[in-house]
């Protein structure tokens, strides 16, 4: 490595130190004249460090005392461990789950006569009710099991655990809202 | 001593109720944060007011403040993101007047002897004038590198850019600060500044 490659690679390192000592600044002054690839940059460099170690500037005396003052009329900051995040997660999963059910029953059990009207049982509503719901509940454990045996291997705070959750609880509001504007037009069919 | 407890230990231990050692972290970081805002918005008074919206920020959000990187990284991001709100509030002079003449501190033009004004003191001023000329997006990295003392990797995570673009920012800050200087004050021999 020639003198001039030797001043260049002394001059890219000195560059990415902000702060120089003295015999480094004597040294990055040196390559400023022999490696032209960097003079313009090192003499910025130069000037600039001027600005170095300089004293760092106070605010006014009461600085802390106004912060301390505004910080007391704001709410105590919290944090959610980690266990926390996940029991919030879960119980948000459950409410979907929740809700979606509450829907499917409120629409089969709003096909119960009102008063006025003879039930046919031969239309089977009661017996179609509880075979959609026993598939559903066998599909629902399915899931559960999976993601329990995910959450046993891989512990909490594995993403896809977490994006599985979410999914969950996204396919599950979704599917309660279909739910609801499925149930009038079974209930012209029925009746 | 709590005074001597480290920045991740005085956060845990206000998270879990005792909010009155965040007067410890206002103490310590007051003058980095308060030069910081000073250099970026220029005004004693705005520094003074981005500065405590700076750490009241961070109190808010402190619960969130346990990731991988430092307080006091975390703190310099929220400051610098303050400042350059308060910058785009206030619809920030233009660059080329960022320092109109009558507000410039005394620069190299006014002195009789070259060499006498390349003294240190007008020297700062003088770079301190460049810098107030620069583009933002050269004066942050410069401001943090220079003044703040901070390395790349710290300026990339505060800016939230890439090391490389942090140093080429860098790169062409230095540049043009001493075209700048050139430009404005010939009279200035650059090879014949002291190592300072």
């Amino acid at each position: 490595m020639n003198a001039k490659d030797l001043s260049c690679r002394d001059a890219r390192e000195l560059l990415q130190k902000p702060l120089l000592k003295a015999e480094e600044k004597a040294l990055l002054r040196q390559c400023a004249s022999s490696c032209h690839e960097y003079a313009l940059e090192i003499e910025g460099a130069l000037l600039l460090g001027a600005l170095s170690g300089q004293p760092l500037e106070s605010p006014s005396v009461l600085f802390v005392h106004e912060v301390m003052a505004k910080v007391e009329k704001v709410p105590a900051p919290v944090s959610l461990t980690t266990e926390q995040k996940w029991a919030w997660m879960g119980l948000a999963a459950s409410l979907a789950i929740f809700t979606y059910f509450w829907t499917f029953v409120q629409s089969r059990f709003s096909l119960l006569p009102s008063p006025g009207f003879t039930l046919d049982l031969s239309m089977g509503p009661v017996r179609e009710f509880f075979s959609e719901l026993l598939g559903w509940l066998e599909v629902l454990s399915l899931a559960m099991q999976g993601l329990g045996e995910l959450l046993m291997t891989h512990g909490p705070g594995n993403l896809v655990s977490a994006l599985l959750l979410l999914a969950l609880l996204a396919l599950g509001l979704f599917a309660s809202k279909l739910r609801k504007v499925r149930a009038p037009s079974r209930l012209r069919c029925l009746y | 001593m709590d005074s001597e407890l480290p920045d991740g230990k005085i956060v845990r231990k206000i998270l879990s109720g005792d909010r009155d050692l965040f007067r410890l972290l206002v103490q310590r970081y007051e003058k980095p944060i308060f030069t910081l805002c000073l250099r970026i918005l220029r005004s004693r008074e705005e520094a003074e007011d981005a500065a405590q919206t700076a750490f009241l920020k961070a109190y808010t959000a402190l619960g969130s403040s346990q990731s991988k990187q430092s307080f006091q990284t975390w703190l310099y991001r929220i400051a610098t993101n303050v400042c350059i709100d308060f910058q785009r509030r206030r619809k920030v002079r233009p660059i080329s007047s960022a320092v109109p003449e009558d507000e410039a501190p005394p620069v190299l033009s006014s002195a009789p002897d070259p060499r006498q004004a390349a003294s240190l003191r007008e020297l700062k001023n003088l770079v301190h004038e460049a810098l107030d000329r620069l583009e933002e997006k050269y004066r942050l990295p410069l401001t943090l590198f220079y003044i703040e003392g901070l390395d790349c990797a710290r300026i990339s995570e505060i800016l939230q850019l890439p090391q490389s673009t942090v140093k080429t920012q860098l790169q062409r800050g230095r540049e043009r600060v001493r075209d700048w200087v050139v430009r404005n004050h010939p009279d200035l021999r650059l090879g014949e500044v002291e190592p300072l």
